[in-house]
């Protein structure tokens, strides 16, 4: 997903190189120091005779809002600002940006893609083949699904694959098969794809059988890396300069450095950046402590940072994701309690102009949610952040099961989904 | 022989059987000891720590299954103990010394692996025990904020930062471009 990832897989070794020995020559005297001591009894443990449970996380269930307080007046005056705001995001988003109908919800499970009606709750196998198949996605108008397949006997081989909506007219659109791919994007027009491999190259494949490109080399890039409306620059990451964010346009021209040290404030990028669905702004999470982490928000072209949230004590925010009407931003937040240990809460909510956090559903699990808002704007869909990790190091391995849960914004609830989920998820959009 | 059956014969008493325990991982746990507290000697005396505390307290051990998690948790808490009653100590650095560079060391590589070390050095032992519970010993991250009694979120922010300062020391000054591809080509 980002630089740290190479940097990542060759740790291990440096610091086995660094630090890993034969066994030490201390050995036999260290093992006499120990059996020389007295063993306690067993029964002067109390877990032996007394049953003692594993600390749980629990989740913590989110106030729900006293709308019936609030009486008639106040109901009516949030409408009329809903319906204010809702005709202004029509006016700023364009299509295939901005509130649209929601879909179906897609998701790989043990090397087979799942789609899911998350108003029923029926789910149907969408693409039927004894291949291993995983991170499907839908463009952004709904009618494709892209996936990656993996190539039969070579592990971490993925041919790009795009079918229609409902998994008809497969066609393989990697003429050479990718190294373990990070990421799969859709073109905002739905023409091309944009992917990151494993040795940090950057793809574009076109689905009109024109010769794939390799844009540029040593680059990581975020989870939606098109500007909108119409995907014409891209913003990335150098693998050779960690926390930057750099933009040029979709052909790879005009590359420019928007973010990094040299920024107006003296901070560090903590986690992926988010266009805003009208490509006028971009949330980033930023540390100016080494330790905290806050969301800000910036202009395209870098200008105009700004922190966009300050609520009291130590927090780590990140993971930000606009609202289809690019009202809101939702993000996963971690809070340090007096001992400076950081506790999962509740994903937040934070208008873009500025305002108190909200915080929505129940906790999600300590690592944090994958966080994708309903097409229609009105609910979102949370998959724990470990099934990210299940498909990026589990070769060949159906990974972490998690079940989704929706959050319903309207009404504060959230219910969970009988689904086996085991990738990322995308959800469609209709018209 | 089968591990069960191992710390069975060791609860009861049995040296041989702790011996064949934790030998096998003797040299990982002297190795993540280094790395945390950046001293030999006291590595040496957390490791053994840990293998005194693993002997006392074996019998209370109630999944033996768990022994090998039991025994890297025990060492680096005994790593932080040790660090933190050592706080004001000078700092000796010892590193293993390597026979000769593998087929795939290069000076590069040589120099990141230095870089990366100047890197821990600068990290706080509760910050570089996140990286080698995660990096060197392998242990899934839920695993490390378990073993060392913090919260998952807490794991992450340390390891975030470790990461950070290493891939900062390891990382040139950013050249012009990256690398572009005019005109794209065949992938």
């Amino acid at each position: 997903m980002t630089a740290e990832t190479r940097f990542e897989r060759s740790l291990p070794g440096i610091l086995e190189d660094l630090y890993l020995g034969p066994t030490p020559d201390y050995r036999d005297e260290v093992l006499a120091a120990a059996v020389r001591t007295r063993q306690r009894p067993a029964w002067t443990f109390p877990g032996r005779w007394f049953p003692m449970l594993d600390i749980a996380v629990r989740p913590v269930a989110a106030p729900r809002l006293p709308l019936g307080a609030l009486g008639v007046a106040l109901l009516l005056i949030a409408l009329l600002v809903a319906a204010l705001a809702y005709v202004g995001s029509q006016q700023r988003t364009r299509l295939p940006f901005g509130p649209a109908r929601n879909g179906l919800i897609t998701w790989a499970f043990d090397g087979d893609i799942y789609v899911g009606d998350p108003a029923s709750g029926d789910i149907r196998a969408a693409i039927p083949a004894p291949d291993i198949d995983r991170n499907p996605t839908f463009s952004r108008d709904g009618t494709h699904l892209a996936f990656l397949r993996q190539v039969p006997d070579h592990t971490g081989d993925f041919d790009l694959v795009v079918t229609q909506a409902d998994g008809s007219s497969p066609l393989v659109v990697s003429a050479v098969p990718l190294k373990m791919p990070s990421e799969v994007v859709w073109a905002p027009d739905g023409k091309s794809l944009l992917v990151n491999d494993e040795d940090t190259r950057m793809f574009r494949y076109f689905l009109d059988g024109s010769t794939s490109q390799l844009l540029l080399e040593g680059v990581a890039f975020d989870p939606q890396p098109f500007q909108p409306p119409d995907g014409g620059r891209i913003f990335y990451e150098r693998t050779s300069d960690p926390g930057s964010l750099y933009m040029m346009s979709a052909d790879g021209s005009g590359a420019r450095r928007i973010f990094g040290s040299q920024a107006s404030c003296a901070c560090s990028r903590v986690g992926p950046a988010a266009w805003s669905p009208d490509g006028r702004l971009i949330a980033l999470p930023l540390s100016t402590d080494g330790e905290t982490g806050r969301l800000f928000v910036m202009n395209a072209d870098g200008t105009g940072l700004h922190q966009l949230t300050d609520e009291a004590g130590k927090w780590f925010e990140s993971e930000p994701a606009w609202s289809p009407d690019g009202t809101q931003i939702a993000f996963n937040r971690w809070q340090a309690d007096d001992a400076g240990d950081y506790e999962v809460r509740p994903i937040g909510i934070v208008p873009v102009s500025g305002g108190q956090v909200r915080s929505v559903g129940v906790g999600p699990s300590s690592g944090g949610a994958l966080i994708e808002w309903a097409p229609d704007g009105k609910s979102i869909l949370s998959l724990p952040d470990t099934v990210r990790e299940g498909f990026k190091w589990s070769q060949g391995a159906p990974g972490t099961i998690a079940r989704p849960t929706i959050i319903d914004l309207t009404d504060g609830s959230t219910r969970q989904l009988d689904w086996s989920v085991g990738s990322i998820s995308s959800w469609q959009r209709l018209p | 022989m089968d591990q069960q059956v191992l710390v069975e014969r060791a609860r009861r008493g049995d040296d041989d059987a702790f011996a064949m325990l934790v030998s096998p991982a003797l040299a990982r746990l002297d190795a993540a000891a280094r790395l945390i507290l950046r001293d030999g000697e006291l590595a040496r005396d957390a490791v053994q720590e840990a293998l005194i505390r693993a002997w006392r307290d074996l019998p209370g051990l109630r999944d033996a299954d768990r022994f090998d998690a039991w025994l890297r948790r025990l060492a680096v808490n005994a790593c932080l103990d040790l660090a933190r009653r050592r706080q004001r100590r000078p700092i000796e650095v010892e590193l293993t010394v390597i026979d000769s560079p593998s087929a795939s060391d290069h000076a590069g590589a040589l120099a990141d692996r230095q870089l990366v070390d100047d890197a821990l050095r600068r990290l706080s032992p509760a910050h570089r025990a996140v990286v080698a519970l995660h990096y060197l010993l392998g242990m899934p991250l839920p695993d490390v904020a378990a073993s060392l009694g913090i919260p998952l979120g807490t794991a992450k922010s340390r390891l975030h930062h470790a990461l950070a300062e290493m891939r900062r020391s390891t990382m040139a000054e950013p050249d012009p471009g990256a690398s572009p591809v005019p005109g794209g080509q065949v992938a």
